[in-house]
């Protein structure tokens, strides 16, 4: 069932690099906290042949100010840090009036062995 | 039997029972904050969202103006320039009435400055004299300003309102209250909520809000 409530959470700029090897690496930066209504909590684990994977999907709908204007504009380049994990941005909703943000947020934990 | 409440000795049929003719406000705080940034992102949960706080400040200001206004109780020191007819001068000693009360409370703030009391004289051309301080005082009893030497001798006799008065009203301590500030937040976020006069809906007032919380420190004024 879905709950409401009101919670802080981090939001970070992301930023990527490639390193020597080649890999692709992720640095999290801490942008400011911001406190928006969280619902919608919806955890959902699929078990596969190795992992376990866990596709959580939340709603947080944050007040409509500049720096949210460019979360939406740029989803890519932000993360959430919320009940200290990272979740990523899958969509972002502008309510019609400019007053909300809606972001669905997408957390996906493909490491966990079985 | 005539209804003489509110006339002026010695003045027309007027409303006012006080013998100022007309007072206006001349200096007012229009850049300084009261509530912090702080107390206005918690309670709009900003948080550490700091992109908008320029627009905070000013809508600070303006719900700070309204406050002041609807209690007609300084927050910041708010001054004003008041005038008085000739027909307020023939009593001895002078005695003239400021439109706005305050007192001094025991946290030793409140209170009204007199910044200065001037009159037309009638020199030709006409110029404007100040008194020396020790022409006049400060009555709070009455919130009264007393001129224990009468009118002054060369008093324009002619004009409208010769004799001007400009104070300064101080801060009064309610401003500090909790329960100001709490109806000051929730004005604030109807403000932020609805950035426009017009709405589709029927917007409703919740119990226990902005008039509420307010209407105990609204003095009465009879």
């Amino acid at each position: 069932m879905a709950i409401t409530r009101f919670e802080n959470v981090d939001v970070n700029d992301l930023t990527f690099s490639t390193n020597e090897y080649g890999e692709n690496e992720t640095v999290i930066t801490k942008k400011f906290t911001g406190r928006p209504l969280i619902s919608d909590v919806k955890n959902s684990l699929a078990i596969t042949d190795r992992y376990r994977i866990y596709q959580d999907l939340i709603q947080m709908k944050f007040n409509y100010t500049p720096w949210m204007k460019d979360v939406v504009d740029n989803q890519n380049l932000y993360s959430i840090t919320w009940r200290d994990k990272d979740w990523r941005i899958t969509d972002c909703l502008e309510s019609n009036d400019r007053m909300s943000v809606t972001l669905m947020c997408y957390r996906n934990d493909p490491a966990t062995a079985v | 039997m005539t209804d003489t409440l509110g006339q002026v000795p010695f003045g027309g049929g007027t409303r006012n029972p006080f013998n100022y003719d007309k007072f206006e406000q001349i200096n007012r705080a229009l850049t300084t904050g009261w509530l912090t940034l702080d107390e206005i992102t918690n309670q709009l949960n900003l948080f550490g969202d700091e992109s908008q706080d320029a627009y905070l400040e000013s809508l600070e200001l303006a719900v700070r103006m309204h406050i002041e206004d609807y209690l007609g109780m300084p927050i910041f020191p708010v001054s004003y320039r008041s005038y008085y007819g000739v027909s307020s001068l023939y009593a001895s000693p002078v005695s003239l009435d400021l439109p706005q009360v305050s007192y001094k409370d025991s946290y030793n703030s409140g209170g009204v400055v007199i910044n200065s009391v001037k009159y037309y004289n009638n020199a030709d051309p006409v110029t404007i004299t100040t008194l020396t301080s020790s022409d006049y005082f400060y009555d709070p009893t009455g919130n009264k300003i007393i001129l224990p030497g009468g009118m002054p001798q060369a008093i324009n006799m002619n004009m409208t309102s010769p004799l001007v008065i400009e104070f300064t009203v101080n801060p009064n301590f309610l401003q500090a209250y909790p329960v100001i500030k709490q109806a000051a937040l929730l004005l604030l976020t109807h403000l932020y909520n609805n950035r426009s006069e017009t709405t589709s809906g029927r917007l409703d007032n919740i119990p226990y809000g902005v008039d509420a919380l307010l209407r105990p420190y609204k003095p009465l004024v009879m």
